[in-house]
């Protein structure tokens, strides 16, 4: 099945106006309006991207609408402060959890609390350990569905380094094991089993090279 | 002091360390003559506004504590030093004034230093010889001599006296070396290297001393094989070159008509070529830039050859402009995270003064972890590492592995736009390819996957540098891990989001 040219305009037309929004949000420094653009833009392109699967019938439209939604919710999560809901920002890091602009504003002034056992200002011990749990599972994903590959090899290795580098860092930091995420441990040593468990085997290793090394 | 029960050498050896070689050593600079020197640098130079009151504060300071009398005595030709400044270092007038506050600081410090050590001293004195005299008067109010267990005590409190002084000197010490590396690296950062000083500073290092050393390890070791291989004839080889370039420099260190400025430069060349084969990781980070000193010697090796080729942007240099350059960019780093540490601890709080003492004992190296504890001030020092830009953990990298606050938020910020455009065309694409045809779980799975992957790896590799790097390591970290793990997470979550397919 190909798209037809109407279809070819509205998806066109929708990338355009996310473009132009993406344009516009480089150009200010003001979350807040950052954060309007941001969700005007979704709002006005995702039923002309959508309305291109008219073709495919209103079913499609939804499902195109629901990927939209995901898309603009999860980008926004992971990468912004732009999902606010009655005055508590929303996001997946912790340096990106400060009030708006606050960009000039010192961080004793804003009274900025990180947990003890966060990865430095970056992410708290939970989500660090989920988002391991989540590139175990796409690694060993990979590796079940392609087999023996380039790709399958090099994802193991990359999620292997990964747990690793954390092991030496927990444990040369002196935190307990996985800083206490059992469940995300038993998660990513199940999920490691296609990758031979190399990733939970190589965090255990380096945790202990880390001690002793403190 | 007369002592006539107490024994200073084995005070000493009870006590650890000998507090009267500590203080001579402080003694030994000559404040007054940094003083005038920096009179001739403030005279040659324009000072106004911010300057003017800097230099007149530490004038104030240097005055208040100067006993006038300088050390050993290593007088300074001020008006030959301020004439290379002119025509060799090209300096002009709004350096000459910075440079002049900076020699200003120094003095005044090291005045600070050596009153206070000598306080110390007269305070131990005093203190002994009071001791000694409880022991004479017990003797002879008791009229019998007395035993090794009856004088324990007395001479265990002589022993703390000697120990008290050597922290308190120790402390003081400590407090002016980070005043003389921060003022030295902001000079540098000038374009002005403190040789003139290097007698009169009372630190005990002297960059020749430092250099013969360097010579001497070079010559224990390396320099026959240079030799050899100089000698072998033959075709001239890039090793036979660099083998000549050392055998020069070690030739230059032990010249006695060399020029100061010279041996200091041809002995940190030796010393970064000895120090480059050493084990990586085997040597304490440099703890302002963080550097680990041999990747640092390896490093400036390599721009050391290239500077003294030169390039199409670059004239080329003579070895000891291409050393004297890479000084000068180092001491810039250095004084730039020295200066952006102690605005960040200012933001947080601290008085000015405060901050600067701070920052010049995590320059010597204390960490600060242990600084936040006995300080008193947790809070701001642990807000610091949190900070975008050069601090964290007071390690930081090098120029030439810089990215600038400034850089890294220009980054973001057309990264945050680019961003947002690069996960619309994304979904834009997957919309397409479905409509195309393509099945939808592993299309959207894909799409999901490589949006949460690029995010997710970001933050994980980002840390991961950052941790490892310093700001450096986290922002490649951050743009590596995220396109790594995104085309996994696209991999994985096609092959997840296939499985709804079947």
């Amino acid at each position: 099945m190909t798209s037809s040219p109407s279809a070819d305009v509205l998806l066109a037309g929708g990338l355009a106006l996310g473009l132009a929004g993406a344009l516009l949000t480089m150009l200010t420094n003001r979350v807040r309006l950052q954060r309007r653009i941001y969700w005007v833009t979704w709002l006005l392109a995702s039923p002309l991207m959508s309305l291109s699967l008219l073709d495919r019938g209103w079913t499609a439209v939804a499902v195109g609408m629901t990927a939209c939604l995901v898309a603009s919710l999860l980008y926004a999560y992971l990468r912004t402060s732009y999902i606010k809901v009655g005055g508590r920002i929303h996001t997946y890091t912790l340096f990106r959890n400060r009030p708006d602009d606050a960009g000039d504003v010192s961080h004793s002034e804003i009274g900025e609390v990180v947990p003890q056992d966060a990865y430095g200002n970056v992410l708290t011990a939970p989500k660090f350990w989920w988002t391991l749990v989540a590139i175990v599972l796409a690694a060993a994903s990979v590796a079940v569905a392609n087999g023996p590959t380039p790709a399958t090899i090099g994802g193991a290795l990359l999620v292997t380094a990964a747990a690793a580098s954390t092991g030496y860092i927990d444990g040369h930091d002196a935190f307990p094991i996985a800083r206490r995420q059992r469940v995300q441990l038993a998660v990513v040593t199940v999920a490691a089993v296609p990758l031979l468990l190399l990733p939970p085997v190589c965090y255990a290793l380096a945790y202990s090279a880390g001690r002793r090394r403190r | 002091m007369q002592l006539r029960h107490l024994r200073v050498p084995e005070l000493i050896a009870a006590a650890g360390g000998d507090p009267w070689q500590a203080d001579e050593t402080i003694q030994s600079g000559s404040p007054g003559e940094i003083d005038e020197l920096a009179n001739a640098f403030h005279d040659a130079g324009v000072c106004m506004g911010e300057t003017s009151d800097e230099f007149i504060e530490a004038k104030k300071r240097f005055e208040a504590a100067w006993d006038r009398e300088d050390g050993a005595g290593h007088p300074i030709n001020d008006s030959d030093e301020v004439n290379r400044a002119t025509s060799s270092l090209h300096l002009d007038q709004e350096q000459f004034a910075r440079i002049a506050v900076d020699l200003e600081g120094i003095a005044a410090s090291l005045a600070e230093t050596q009153k206070s050590s000598a306080e110390a001293i007269q305070s131990l004195e005093a203190s002994l010889q009071q001791i000694d005299n409880s022991i004479e008067n017990a003797i002879r109010q008791n009229g019998a001599q007395f035993d090794e267990s009856d004088l324990a005590p007395l001479k265990n409190m002589a022993i703390q006296d000697v120990r008290d002084a050597l922290s308190t000197i120790g402390t003081d010490r400590q407090r002016y070396a980070g005043d003389l590396m921060r003022l030295s690296a902001s000079m540098q950062a000038d374009g002005y290297t403190s040789d003139a000083i290097d007698n009169s500073d009372g630190d005990g290092v002297n960059a020749t001393d430092t250099a013969t050393k360097s010579a001497a390890d070079y010559a224990a070791g390396q320099r026959a094989i240079d030799q050899a291989l100089v000698s072998s004839g033959g075709a001239t080889t890039p090793e036979m070159e660099a083998a000549s370039a050392r055998l020069r420099d070690y030739a230059t260190i032990t010249d006695p008509a060399a020029a100061p400025v010279a041996i200091r430069l041809a002995g940190e060349r030796l010393d970064d070529f000895q120090t480059a084969r050493k084990p990586p990781g085997s040597l304490p980070a440099d703890p302002v830039l963080g550097a680990d000193p041999q990747r640092r010697a390896l490093v400036r090796g390599e721009w050391q050859r290239q500077l003294e080729q030169g390039s199409p942007w670059s004239p080329p240099m003579t070895p000891d402009e291409a050393t004297a350059w890479m000084d000068r960019q180092e001491a810039r780093a250095r004084s730039d995270a020295i200066e952006k540490t102690i605005t960040a601890l200012e933001n947080q709080g601290l008085a000015h003064d405060e901050a600067t003492t701070i920052v010049d004992a995590a320059s010597q190296g204390v960490p600060w972890s242990e600084l936040a504890y006995g300080a008193s001030v947790a809070d701001p020092l642990s807000a610091i590492e949190k900070l975008d830009g050069a601090l964290s953990s007071g390690r930081h990298s090098l120029p030439w592995e810089t990215y600038s606050p400034e850089a890294l938020k220009t980054v973001g910020n057309i990264g945050r736009g680019l961003g947002f455009a690069g996960s619309l065309l994304e979904v834009g694409v997957a919309v397409n390819d479905w409509q195309n045809g393509a099945p939808v779980g592993a299309t959207f799975g894909g799409l999901a996957g490589s949006l949460g992957g690029g995010a997710a790896g970001g933050a994980l590799a980002g840390f991961l540098g950052g941790w490892a790097l310093g700001p450096g390591g986290a922002f490649v970290g951050t743009v590596v891990g995220g396109l790594t793990v995104g085309a996994l997470g696209q991999q994985g979550g096609t092959a997840l989001g296939a499985n709804f397919d079947k």
